[in-house]
Order: C-alpha cells, then sequence, then structure tokens
C-alpha cells in the first residue's frame, strides 16, 4: 500500500476561538453542519513549502525509503513560494534529494492528489522513474478573508506526502477525469482573497459525482458492489452527507473526517488513507475508490488496490 | 408528498418548529443562512431537480422552496 506521512502546522483555529469572534455562532452548530471542531493554520512566515517539508522527512523518517533514492518529486500546490522558479525545486533543495531527480509542481486543488497519482503513475509505468515522491501541501487559510467567518469554519492547512514505485503503482488502477473552466470563478483568489460560491461548487459536485463513479467503475471493470470503501475529497460533512444519500452509498463504506484537520484541499484524500491506516481500517486486497472535485472546476477518480 | 409532508421537510432543514411555517413565511425570519441554502439544494437534487446558486440566492419566502425543490 501507498506509504503516507502528514504535516499539519502546529496553530490550531479551534471552534470555541471562532464562536468567540463570531457570537451568533455556537459550537454545537459549527460541528454539525461542518463536521469539524478544530483546523491548523499557518503562523505568520510559515508556508506551503514548509508543511510540504515535513511532510515528506515525516515520511522519510517512518518509512524505508531514503531521501537518495527518490528519483523524481511532484508537488502539488496552490500556494507557491514565489512566482518563479518552481516551489519544487525548493522543496527538493530542502530534501536534500539527488541532483538527477526530476522536480514538478503542478497547481491544482482539491483533485490534486488524484491528479498526482495520475501523473507518479504514469512515470513509473512508462519507466521515466523508479521511486516518485508526491506531496500535497496548501496554506488556503492564508486568501481567506477575516470577515469571510463561513469559509474560516471550513479550511485547514496541510501537507502530505507519499511515495508511488513500480509495487504500488500496480495498485493504483485507471483514472477518470474531469474539467470545466466555465466554473472558474466559482473558487477563485482574486486580489488575494478566497471566493467560493458555495451552492454552485455544491451543485457541481452534486452533478459530477454519479457520473464519475460511473465511469471509473467502468474503467476498472467494477460494480459498485465491488468498492470496499469511498474515500472522496473531504470537503465538509454536509456536502459528503448529501453526496452520499443522493448516490445511495452506505455510510459505513462511506469515509468522513475532518474533525480535526477542516478541508485541507489536495492533501484530505491522502490524510483520510492515512487516518484509515493508523484506526486499522485498510486490509489487504480492499478495493478504495478515491475521488477529488473542486477548484478548477476539475475533478478525478481513481480505485486502488489495498 | 403532500403540502404538510413538504412543510415538514422544509422545517428540518431550517431547524424549524413546522406549525411557524407556511408559504407565506420570510425566510429571514426563521434563520435563513447558507447552510439552509444548501440543505436546499440537496432536497430539489433529492427530488431529481436542480435549483442553481442564483436562483436559491433570490429565495424570500418557504413559498419559493415548496415551488422549486418539490
Amino acid at each position: 500500500m501507498l506509504p503516507i506521512s502528514i504535516y499539519l502546522p502546529t496553530s490550531e483555529l479551534t471552534n470555541k476561538k471562532l464562536i468567540e469572534l463570531y457570537s451568533d455562532w455556537t459550537e454545537e452548530k459549527i460541528v454539525s453542519k461542518t463536521g469539524i471542531v478544530s483546523r491548523h493554520i499557518v503562523k505568520n512566515g510559515e508556508t506551503a513549502l514548509d508543511l510540504a517539508t515535513g511532510a515528506a522527512q515525516n515520511l522519510f523518517a517512518s518509512s524505508m525509503i531514503a531521501s537518495g533514492e527518490i528519483d523524481y518529486l511532484l508537488l502539488c500546490t496552490q500556494s507557491p513560494e514565489y512566482w518563479l522558479p518552481s516551489t519544487s525545486c525548493l522543496l527538493h533543495e530542502r530534501l536534500g534529494l539527488p541532483k538527477t531527480a526530476g522536480a514538478l509542481a503542478f497547481d491544482h486543488g482539491c483533485s490534486g492528489f488524484i491528479y498526482g497519482l495520475s501523473l507518479a503513475k504514469g512515470l513509473v509505468v512508462g519507466g521515466m522513474a523508479k521511486k516518485v515522491l508526491l506531496v500535497t501541501a496548501e496554506t488556503y487559510t492564508k486568501y481567506i478573508a477575516e470577515t469571510d467567518r463561513a469559509t474560516r469554519t471550513i479550511f485547514g492547512d496541510g501537507a502530505a506526502a507519499t511515495i508511488i514505485d513500480e509495487e504500488s503503482a500496480a495498485k493504483i488502477g485507471a483514472f477518470s477525469f474531469g474539467t470545466d473552466g466555465s466554473g472558474a470563478e466559482k473558487l477563485i483568489v482574486r486580489d488575494g482573497k478566497l471566493f467560493m460560491d458555495g451552492p454552485e461548487i455544491f451543485n457541481f459536485t452534486l452533478d459530477v459525482v454519479p457520473k464519475t463513479m460511473e465511469a471509473v467503475l467502468a474503467k476498472n471493470g467494477l460494480a459498485r458492489e465491488d468498492i470496499d470503501l469511498y474515500v472522496f475529497h473531504q470537503a465538509n460533512k454536509f456536502m459528503l452527507d448529501a453526496i452520499r444519500k443522493v448516490n445511495g452509498l452506505p455510510s459505513e463504506k462511506f469515509y468522513i473526517n475532518m474533525e480535526t484537520v477542516g478541508n485541507t484541499v489536495s492533501s484530505t484524500i491522502p490524510i483520510a488513507l492515512k487516518q484509515l491506516e493508523d484506526a486499522g481500517r485498510l486490509t489487504h486486497g480492499m478495493k478504495v475508490m478515491l475521488m477529488g472535485f473542486g477548484v478548477g472546476l476539475s475533478w478525478g477518480a481513481t480505485v486502488i488496490t489495498i | 408528498m403532500t403540502e404538510e409532508e413538504k412543510l415538514e421537510k422544509i422545517a428540518d432543514i431550517l431547524d424549524q418548529d413546522v406549525n411557524m411555517l407556511t408559504a407565506d413565511t420570510l425566510l429571514d425570519d426563521v434563520g435563513w443562512d447558507s447552510m439552509g441554502m444548501l440543505s436546499v439544494i440537496a432536497l430539489a437534487k433529492m427530488n431529481g431537480k436542480t435549483i442553481s446558486g442564483t436562483q436559491v440566492r433570490g429565495f424570500k419566502v418557504v413559498g419559493d422552496i415548496l415551488q422549486f425543490a418539490f
């Protein structure tokens, strides 16, 4: 299975702090609607590069793989350190990766882990790399206006790192992708501030998820009954509950947990997988459908075998 | 579905006492917020209907939900 490590900034924004700022809310209401009790937030001066470094270093410390074995680095972030050079080069330097390793950053959000898996699998299966380090890292909270309480409630900062090699690439199935740039303005950062049209993003999700589910099942020659677990982008509990009900998915197979991390954008899926692994819920041979959907608008899905 | 049953569903979404709701009830008077809008969109989808973001933001009374979400 994919070895996964995560890194969360140490500073937290709890619901208790939120209700001190917004007195007409209660902690209970926030949890019941969003499924979030607290979220991790970067401090001033802390960046997505720092989070990415932390996640990758945790991965090297906990797995049998040394940084010297990595021959390709993929970084997914929409919070680059600079416009140029690529943040992937800075991360490469921080991790002390071999100078013969490639490094590439790509800027997707909610669908980022799925796209990252597809790129990593392609590199390995195509014989261009043997061990790909895939890192997702995001600091959306830096884009959120202090007055935007609804959005502040949802997003958290975090990073995740995983390694894809020949063995794990063979357990990543076929992909289904989708893009609709006409929805770009539904989730966008303009003048440094994030704007999200919640109802429109919700409609998009409710439309795209069932079609993508059917497409990825067909591409993998599977039926719904073959899927043991659905691990989708952990946007917020309300949206995921609705997705589950509209698609008739059993709750015991549909993972929802963002209680202590919030919506960490491209890291939600690997963080969820890590939580499941730590809880002993991922067993050999299980088929897990992964799906990311959101900013772009962009979406993607695959099925992995544990 | 009867009108009473629809109002029950709406009351559940809005976290309100169904006896306080009629088609003319102003949504602003019953805690209408972004979560309410998303809940109505989900309700519509379960009923095979789509309500756009622009549409739901224009809702003024409970009757708008009755008309478009069922």
